[in-house]
């Protein structure tokens, strides 16, 4: 990571995080019709080693979808979960007598995560009087090494280390589980301390 | 006993047979193979980015194609003492294909033409590649007989 953030501004980019994500896991609640838990977010520097290590090796097949965020900061959603655990939350979402087969499953969750992302957005373009807009979903099922490194560069994060800001997303009970990383494009995180006066 | 050998993001590795060389998760990144026929010595690398020049603190050398090739080069020339090399790449795709243009560009595409360009510099022939697409690449190469496998997801395996 080019520069450490202070324990204040982490602070505040968890709590807006909490906030975004509390709304996020309210809006899927509603659209599943069953409880949805979150983590408190996670925010931590780790080199891609670290990344494998601690959250899933490079080799795991994911499902991921990413969202573009467009306006006041400039960045991604990404949103992964294990192939069989996304399947299983599509599953929630479509009627039963709807045939789950691959591509209504990635439609549902494209979808899925739309109303996550923008359920985010409306509560932090509120608190902090921003301009955000997200674009469409993008779905892929593919390595996790490969898409982590990739998203993280496209948004012109180079570094070795980079800050993983991510919540987890908890259904039927903790069975499935899913996760949301934000990836501010690079030097964006500081215009948002700035914004949040901190 | 052959081992395989796993080259991390941002590293290379330098051996030769029985050992085979292998690089999970390309996407894009590049994995550059480089091999000296005669003794079999080999090396492969993971690179993340095209040009350190952009960069004033570049001190990973690993990590930029224009500094990870040219120095795994040299130490091959070096183990070998033979100065001809010949290379296979992988990778550079771009995993989610948006029409808008990110700060970064198509960085895959930008690795690619940088890989390429530091291997015509070095006048390393570029025996066979497979680049570009929206797949993540996991690479693997066999110093017996500089046989390089591409697995993608669900796709069939590219020998190159």
């Amino acid at each position: 990571m080019s520069k450490p953030y202070s324990e204040k501004q982490l602070d505040a980019l968890k709590e807006v995080i909490n906030i975004g994500g509390g709304h996020a896991a309210t809006s899927i609640s509603q659209l599943i019709e069953k409880p949805v838990h979150m983590t408190v977010p996670v925010i931590e520097a780790l080199s891609y080693e670290e990344i494998f290590e601690q959250i899933m090796t490079e080799d795991t097949i994911v499902k991921a979808v990413l969202t573009k965020i467009l306006g006041d900061a400039p960045g991604a959603f990404l949103f992964v979960g294990k192939q069989e655990d996304l399947n299983d939350v599509a599953k929630m979402m479509l009627p039963v007598d709807i045939a789950a087969d691959e591509e209504m499953t990635n439609s549902a969750l494209k979808e899925l995560v739309n109303i996550i992302v923008n359920a985010f957005l409306n509560a932090v373009t509120k608190l902090l009087d921003l301009q955000l807009l997200s674009s469409v979903p993008l779905l892929t099922r593919d390595l996790f090494g490969s898409i982590v490194s990739s998203v993280y560069l496209e948004q012109g994060q180079y570094d070795d280390t980079i800050l993983i800001i991510k919540l987890e997303f908890f259904y039927m009970g903790n069975r499935v589980e899913s996760s949301l990383y934000y990836v501010p494009q690079s030097r964006n995180l500081e215009k948002l301390f700035a914004l949040l006066g901190v | 006993m052959a081992e395989e050998i796993k080259v991390k993001i941002s590293d290379y590795h330098i051996t030769q047979p029985p050992n085979l060389l292998m690089t999970i998760g390309l996407g894009s990144c590049i994995g550059i193979a480089l091999y000296e026929p005669k003794t079999k010595i080999g090396g492969l690398s993971h690179i993340m980015l095209p040009d350190s020049r952009a960069f004033k603190e570049a001190t990973k050398h690993e990590k930029f194609a224009d500094l990870a090739i040219p120095q795994m080069a040299a130490e091959i020339k070096a183990l070998s003492g033979q100065a001809r090399l010949v290379a296979k790449i992988a990778g550079g795709a771009s995993m989610f294909q948006f029409t808008t243009e990110t700060p970064a560009g198509n960085i895959g595409a930008r690795n690619a033409a940088a890989v390429k360009q530091c291997l015509q510099e070095l006048n390393i022939p570029l025996l066979g590649e497979h680049t570009g697409g929206n797949s993540g690449r996991t690479m693997t190469v066999d110093l017996a007989t500089f046989e390089v496998t591409v697995r993608m997801v669900n796709r069939e395996i590219i020998v190159l």
